[in-house]
């Protein structure tokens, strides 16, 4: 099913005079059956999206459509969706089985709609009851955690509960699947195996799906298509990679990037750049003189035998080496510092100079607001 | 040496920590402890005389006084009516009322507020209040059922109960209700506080995934409230049931020491903890201090087999996240 947002506006009111804007006339369209990352730091706006979307927040101004349908009035449980809470938010007094069952035996609508479903396909069940545990064991069996059915949620490790928040939401066929921030509970290595494991029940589902994430490697990883917002306002919509080669602005380049990027002091001036106080080189079209910062992302710089078109000397202050990457700061003439992968010479010394190039297509150039205004 | 990590370091812990809980262990021996035993001690006590302290021999004949005495069986009666009424009523009221105050925002202080009153106002002096609101000629309750049309009820009259029995049972159930009404009033307050804690311990998240499910309230009050408050719940059961057993300010400030009302002279309202009083204050009669006594130790073994009973029940519908 696709979603779409119109002008969908939230303000929380606040005690003080204001109020504060989460959500400020965001306008989306999300495509059926694609696995969607809406990414941002804390305080953006993502999880109130999330739940505006999910009937659980009021919606201040705009609309939120299902295909053509407006939902926007709509409460939580004619909504269709399934959702995942962060903290899972699975019932403690009830088994897995009851907490997957829970929402097939609670809503009135529910309970008509498989009445329905069972009347017209009873061949494989024998009675509604054992409908009824087919559907909570398939959902189980869909998250693999069809050997805990009988134990609390206390009794499972965060990864098995996820699995069953999962199984909850997905148990009623939702057609739309919202979680937030789903893996931001778990350790390292189980959110990668659980994000995985999330990526392939979107597919094997083919079930709308949006994640909430503030992981910018969570989202590029499993996404089909990501959303960046940043107070509330969107910054960026589009396929993970190109998010990444191509940000639309300072903000999405700094945050895809993880700190993995370089924002340097320049200027532009007489159509030249300028990387800190040297002349770098001449601009492909015209542009206003202007202070600029210029995005050099570490994997992007590489080292030039010699002095080549586009290349600037700097000179190596310090090395470090953080499990399989290491790392080489160099001093530019004006003082500023860059950092950029280490990926070939282990034999750098200190105050050694290098001449250095940045990949074409990457140098990203931003105005003092933060707009980008060239990517060459 | 391979002695298992940290028993070392058990066994100076559990030194000092005897020596940190001395103070505490002190005054509990001195307060709790002793008084305790000695109650115990002198339950048994034969023709135990409180100023001198002579008695002859222990026996259970103080246990087989009072249980033969009418008016020690009237005030178990009594006490277990109050318990097994009050009880219920007030936790399903106070728990009704908790629910309301928790799922509303705006006049929640000032409600909380109101509820909390009989908690911090003086017993006897509500008594009064309550017995006054049931007088015959002036009181509020019968000025309104005057307005329903009905006749003025005599709710805290002994009049010629002495030679009627049907009378007396009539005073009787009157006298009851009053002490029940009064009983669940003052018994609320507590039980609102501590069901509200409980209700905002409650993660809302459970709510909001139930309702995206499409629960109706009346079913996550079923099946997500009431489990995940059953801890609280059991906690104000026990406390109710403690408190209840030891029924006994609330009969005074309503009727006096006669634990009746005017013109009963067979201590109708009496209850245990009113017949220890009775028993103390006659304390220069020979065995009196040991009744009393043998009272309580009764009252104790009650209120511990309707806890242990209520323990071992939870189990079953209590749940420990």
């Amino acid at each position: 099913m696709q979603v779409r947002l119109e002008q969908l506006t939230k303000a929380f009111e606040s005690r003080k005079k204001d109020s504060v804007i989460a959500v400020n006339k965001l306008d989306l369209t999300i495509e059926s059956g694609k696995l969607i990352g809406l990414l941002g730091p804390s305080g953006c706006g993502k999880s109130t999206t999330l739940f505006m979307v999910a009937g659980i927040h009021d919606v201040t101004d705009g609309k939120i459509y299902f295909d053509d349908r407006d939902v926007t009035e709509l409460s939580a449980d004619k909504r269709g969706i399934g959702l995942v809470f962060q903290n899972y938010a699975l019932y403690p007094h009830l088994s897995v089985w009851d907490n997957i069952a829970f929402p097939l035996l609670n809503s009135k609508d529910m309970k008509k709609r498989l009445k329905k479903q069972f009347a017209e396909q009873h061949s494989n069940s024998p009675n509604y009851k054992a409908y009824i545990n087919k559907l909570v064991e398939d959902a189980a069996k869909l998250v693999e955690i069809t050997a805990y059915l009988d134990r609390k949620p206390g009794e499972l490790s965060g990864g098995q509960q996820q699995r069953v928040a999962i199984a909850r939401a997905i148990v009623k066929s939702p057609s739309i699947l919202l979680m937030d921030e789903p893996l931001s509970n778990l350790d390292a290595r189980l959110r990668i195996q659980t994000r995985d494991e999330i990526k392939r029940i979107q597919q094997q589902t083919g079930i709308t799906t949006i994640m909430v994430t503030h992981d910018q490697e969570e989202a590029l990883a499993i996404s089909d298509e990501v959303i960046v917002l940043k107070d509330g306002l969107l910054q960026q919509q589009g396929a993970p990679q190109d998010v990444y080669d191509n940000p639309a602005n300072q903000f999405v380049a700094e945050f895809i990037s993880r700190s993995q990027i370089n924002m340097v002091h320049g200027k532009i001036a007489t159509n030249k750049l300028y990387l800190g106080q040297e002349e770098w080189f001449p601009l492909p079209a015209p542009l206003m003189d202007q202070e600029v910062t210029i995005g050099l992302r570490y994997e992007n710089i590489k080292h030039a035998m010699e002095n080549i078109e586009r290349s600037f000397t700097a000179s190596v202050t310090a090395k470090a080496r953080i499990g399989g990457i290491s790392t080489v700061q160099v001093r530019l003439a004006d003082g500023q510092q860059i950092t950029l992968l280490n990926d070939h010479d282990e034999s750098l010394r200190e105050s050694e100079r290098l001449n250095l190039v940045v990949k074409p297509q990457s140098i990203l150039v931003f105005n003092q607001k933060g707009e980008k205004i060239l990517q060459c | 040496m391979l002695r298992p990590k940290g028993t070392a370091r058990r066994n100076r812990y559990d030194n000092s920590a005897y020596f940190y809980l001395l103070p505490a262990l002190l005054l509990l021996a001195v307060f709790i402890v002793y008084p305790i035993m000695n109650t115990l001690i002198t339950s048994f006590k034969g023709e135990y005389r409180f100023l001198t302290g002579d008695f002859e021999g222990y026996s259970w004949q103080n246990y087989v006084e009072i249980i033969k005495d009418p008016i020690f069986r009237r005030a178990i009666l009594n006490t277990l009516f109050i318990a097994f009424v009050c009880i219920p009523a007030s936790m399903a009221i106070a728990l009704f009322l908790s629910l309301i105050l928790n799922s509303i925002q705006k006049w929640q202080g000032f409600f909380m507020t109101l509820f909390y009153l009989p908690q911090v106002t003086n017993v006897i002096a509500a008594g009064i209040v309550f017995a006054f609101m049931f007088n015959t000629n002036f009181g509020v309750i019968n000025m309104i059922l005057g307005w329903f049309g009905i006749d003025p009820v005599a709710w805290i009259s002994g009049q010629g109960i002495a030679s009627s029995p049907k009378l007396y049972h009539q005073a009787y159930a009157r006298s009851l209700f009053i002490v029940f009404v009064y009983t669940v009033w003052q018994g609320i307050s507590l039980k609102i506080i501590l069901f509200l804690s409980g209700l905002q311990n409650i993660n809302k998240q459970y709510y909001q995934a139930a309702k995206v499910d499409g629960t109706s309230t009346w079913r996550m009050i079923r099946k997500i409230t009431l489990p995940l408050l059953s801890p609280t719940t059991l906690y104000v059961f026990i406390t109710s049931v403690i408190t209840a057993f030891k029924a006994y300010a609330q009969v005074v400030a309503l009727f006096g020491n006669q634990y009746g009302p005017a013109g009963d002279d067979s201590k109708m309202m009496i209850t245990i903890v009113g017949y220890m009083m009775d028993s103390m204050g006659d304390y220069l009669s020979p065995g009196s201090i040991s009744k009393a006594s043998s009272a309580a130790m009764i009252l104790v073994v009650m209120v511990m087999i309707v806890t242990a009973v209520q323990i071992k029940i939870s189990k079953k519908w209590v749940h420990y996240n």
